[in-house]
């Protein structure tokens, strides 16, 4: 069973829309002050250049996985470590969301209940994921998307009236201190648009390519979340932004619905959660799909449980709580996913341009 | 191992059909009296509705006096005796031949009368079934206030022609078969060709082609033989007793299966939202459609999850509560000695128990049982300091709810969900509650009818055919088959006007 183009864009979308504003606006406002908007615009910039560059290598070799395409394109065996090495990404990504969402609800909604309880059933929702399948799921995405990007929506229009306009002043900085580590961050997030060639193998190839469509819907996820990051400074300002742990909640906070409704952030935050879910199955099947085609793997259901103990166990062990997390996040895995986000694209597409081999068999 | 056990399970099963050991299959002798003995010995040993005897001593006759016309056994008695020279021929009653015994006595338990004639090696067939018959009412689980009256009954031939006269086509293609290797209870598959779906009848066939039970009773039996996902808790294909709704399905593309004996007809593919959809949906306007449905959509959603909701508000997220109904939720739960989720499980079991002892006592009986147990036990146990006020008006509201979704099968399903949610909401809170409701989604995504994705057209999203699910656009918008369940390039509808009450640009001009 293949998805649509378009539940492909939906999926790469929702993998796009979740995570930026959780924590990464107090670091950028940390780096880059009220400036953090040209970080935004680089990294957007970068990103679109590597999905748009994703997209079309992957699109030369049409009904191939992404493991074929890299041993295609790198060779056989340098294509199965960067298999395996993507694997290992998406593996992460998997671990950074799953622990973004409990530690969030352990943080702001059960301080009492333990993290593991809430740990193994965002794992066991992963490991049902991976059941289903990116077919499901990416069916799944659509209305998941619209629920988000309404929900996103709503929170810019909605506070408004809160921004302070004078939180932007000075437009322009006087130096660059900050600037590369503050665009860093936001490439980060939206460098996992690399996500494009691990979901076009299952993409319905005899449908028409939009490639337009496809990038234009990444471009407006990034937009949008881009916008919810620059209205944090125009809320609150760059100092008072930096002592934020989760800034986008204090946003919602903001929002009043009448006398009656004090508290609105747990809606928006439950759907948010929905979302997050979501995408963490997303990477876990995407992480198993690469292991599986890396190593031929056919037996697969205890490799899954197991990866689901490794997971917990590395969670437990390493991220176990929030500043373990952020930490992890901001002080690593900014500079470790510059590998995946635009070394190994770099080379990719260095390969294909340079072997004539590769491209004379891509366009057969 | 896992492959010897699967084996001994499948033999031991093989076992479990009566009809793999009881039918003996032997020839008909030439002797009338011969075939007679041996029905009787062999296989309608102590069975004293059926009647054999010997006629002119030359013709045999046996059938069952339960199952047949005791008027055309008369004339067919009075026939072979007035002209005992003509046989067979003189009979004004269409009859076949068989020359088994095991299909001869197919025959006599399906109502027919079956004559063996002296140095014949074949037995004659006459149908002189007679079948009681229940007269057409309304049907009482989905009574219609601007829609017809009419409802199927139990009679297979007078469902179908029920459903011929709203179809008057001949591309409405009627296939029968027997099923149930005892019972061998008839069925149909009703299908306008060209509009259905090859692929999806083909598959239907083959379904049904693939059952292998001893007797089957109902529709509803059928169902877990043929819908794709065999353990669903959800309802994968649809059931109605309405002709109309029936013929409309059809004229989509869809299939229709009808048993004889049951007034429940299957139709599929469905998807959800077919099942929140009311006949006076159609009967009405589209804007009143449309509002039915949003409440319809809404009580579903109250059903499933107001019970949870209280729980983990009242357990976990206190601060999102607005101060003035918290102080009053506190105040009528000071005295409760229980947690929430107790005192909300205890009033949900109990009004499970009385919407089942409802259902099982008589009509006069269950309605006075139900109310007066609801009032009288509600209060009691508000008044015992059992359960706060509030709980009571949760669980009343959500059983009202529950009784707006139009499907009954959907509405059960969803009163077990209920209860799982209840348990998620009181360990995880509203956490619990999108765990449940995302697992919930991608389960529901994941379903299919007849390979029909049972979320379309919200998942897989198709915006076109978002016309006639929560909101009901006008019935002349929606000309279009159905993505996936119609044959579109093999006929299309009719093309309608955009607007029938709108001049067209010709007609401005003139």
């Amino acid at each position: 069973m293949k998805i649509t183009y378009g539940q492909m864009t939906a999926l790469i979308m929702l993998t796009l829309s979740v995570q930026i504003y959780v924590f990464a606006p107090s670091f950028m406002a940390d780096h880059m002050g009220q400036h953090l908007w040209i970080s935004l615009i680089i990294s957007i910039t970068i990103s679109m250049l590597v999905g748009w560059g994703m997209l079309n290598l992957s699109l030369q070799f049409p009904d191939k996985s992404f493991t074929e395409v890299l041993k295609k394109v790198t060779g056989k065996y340098p294509g199965t470590l960067l298999s395996f090495l993507y694997s290992c990404y998406y593996f992460i990504l998997f671990l950074i969301h799953t622990q973004i969402i409990v530690t969030m609800f352990r943080t702001l909604f059960l301080p009492r209940t333990p993290s593991l309880a809430t740990l193994l059933l965002v794992l066991i929702l992963a490991l049902y994921c991976s059941f289903l399948g990116i077919e499901v799921l990416a069916r799944a995405s659509s209305m998941l998307l619209i629920l988000l990007t309404s929900i996103l929506l709503f929170l810019i229009v909605a506070v408004i009236p809160e921004v302070n306009l004078n939180h932007f002043q000075p437009l322009l900085p006087y130096s660059m201190e900050g600037f590369w580590s503050g665009t860093l961050i936001p490439f980060a997030h939206y460098g996992q648009v690399v996500v494009i060639s691990s979901l076009l193998p299952f993409a319905n190839k005899n449908e028409i390519t939009k490639q337009p469509r496809i990038m234009a819907g990444i471009f407006f996820s990034l937009l949008i979340t881009a916008l919810i990051v620059i209205q944090n400074i125009g809320v609150f300002d760059p100092y008072e932004l930096r002592r934020l742990r989760y800034p986008t909640v204090e946003l919602n906070t903001l929002i009043r619905v009448g006398e009656f409704l004090e508290r609105t952030e747990i809606f928006l935050v439950t759907l948010w959660a929905g979302a997050v879910m979501l995408v963490v199955g997303t990477f876990f099947t995407i992480s198993w799909t690469l292991l599986k085609n890396t190593f031929h793997i056919k037996k697969s259901k205890r490799i899954r449980v197991a990866m689901m103990v490794i997971a917990c166990t590395v969670i437990l062990l390493f991220i176990p709580n929030s500043n373990a997390l952020v930490s992890f996040i901001f002080d690593q895995w900014v500079y470790l996913s510059l590998l995946f986000h635009l070394g190994i694209p770099l080379t990719l597409g260095l390969c294909y341009t340079f072997r004539r081999k590769v491209r004379g068999h891509a366009a057969r | 191992m896992w492959r010897k056990r699967k084996r001994k399970r499948m033999k031991a099963a093989e076992h479990r059909f009566v009809s793999r050991f009881t039918t003996e299959d032997l020839s008909i002798s030439r002797k009338a009296h011969t075939n007679l003995d041996l029905l009787t010995s062999n296989y309608l040993e102590n069975t004293d509705d059926y009647i054999s005897f010997l006629l002119n001593e030359k013709v045999g006759i046996v059938y069952i006096e339960t199952i047949v016309d005791d008027r055309k056994v008369s004339r067919i008695l009075d026939t072979l005796r007035n002209n005992a020279d003509q046989g067979v021929a003189g009979l004004s009653f269409d009859y076949k031949t068989e020359t088994n015994l095991k299909n001869i006595v197919q025959e006599l338990t399906s109502g027919r009368l079956a004559i063996f004639v002296d140095q014949s090696s074949e037995a004659f067939i006459i149908d002189i079934q007679k079948r009681k018959e229940r007269a057409l009412e309304e049907p009482t689980a989905e009574a219609s206030i601007k829609g017809p009256r009419l409802g199927f009954n139990e009679s297979l031939k007078t469902n179908i022609s029920l459903i011929r006269s709203r179809i008057f086509h001949h591309q409405l293609k009627v296939e029968k078969r027997q099923l149930g290797n005892i019972s061998k209870t008839e069925t149909a598959l009703l299908y306008l060709e060209g509009v259905a779906n090859n692929q999806i009848v083909k598959e239907v066939r083959k379904r049904l082609s693939r059952i292998e039970v001893d007797a089957v009773h109902s529709s509803h039996q059928l169902q877990a033989f043929i819908k794709d996902h065999s353990y669903s808790i959800v309802p994968l294909i649809g059931s109605t007793e309405r002709p109309d709704k029936i013929a409309a399905n059809i004229m989509e593309g869809k299939v229709a299966i009808l048993v004889d004996g049951t007034p429940f007809v299957l139709y599929g593919p469905i998807n959800i939202f077919s099942l929140l959809q009311a006949p006076d949906d159609y009967y009405d306007s589209m804007y009143l459609a449309t509002l039915l449905r949003i409440i319809r959509i809404a009580a579903l959603f109250v059903s499933l999850l107001l019970p949870a909701t209280y729980i983990a508000l009242t357990t976990f997220h206190h601060e999102m509560i607005p101060t003035d109904l918290a102080l009053s939720i506190a105040a009528g739960r000071e005295t409760i000695p229980f947690p929430a989720l107790i005192e909300t499980l205890f009033i949900e079991i109990t009004f499970e128990f009385l919407r089942e002892a409802g259902l099982r006592l008589p009509k006069a009986i269950g309605n006075t049982i139900s109310i007066v147990g609801a009032l009288v036990i509600g209060d009691a146990a508000v008044r015992a300091g059992f359960v706060s006020p509030l709980v009571i008006i949760i669980v009343s509201v959500t059983a009202i709810s529950s009784f707006i979704i139009p499907n009954y099968s959907l509405g059960v399903s969803f009163r077990v969900l209920r209860f799982l949610f209840i348990f998620l909401a009181a360990t995880f809170g509203f956490f619990g509650i999108v765990w449940g409701l995302l697992t919930l989604y991608l389960y529901l995504v994941s379903l299919r009818s007849f390979g029909y994705p049972y979320m379309a057209p919200h998942a897989p999203f198709i915006p076109a055919e978002l016309r006639d699910t929560v909101f009901r656009f006008p019935l002349f918008k929606q000309n279009d088959l159905p993505a996936f369940i119609a044959d579109r390039p093999a006929l299309k509808k009719f093309r309608g006007k955009k607007n029938p009450g709108q001049k067209t640009e010709e007609e401005d001009r003139t």
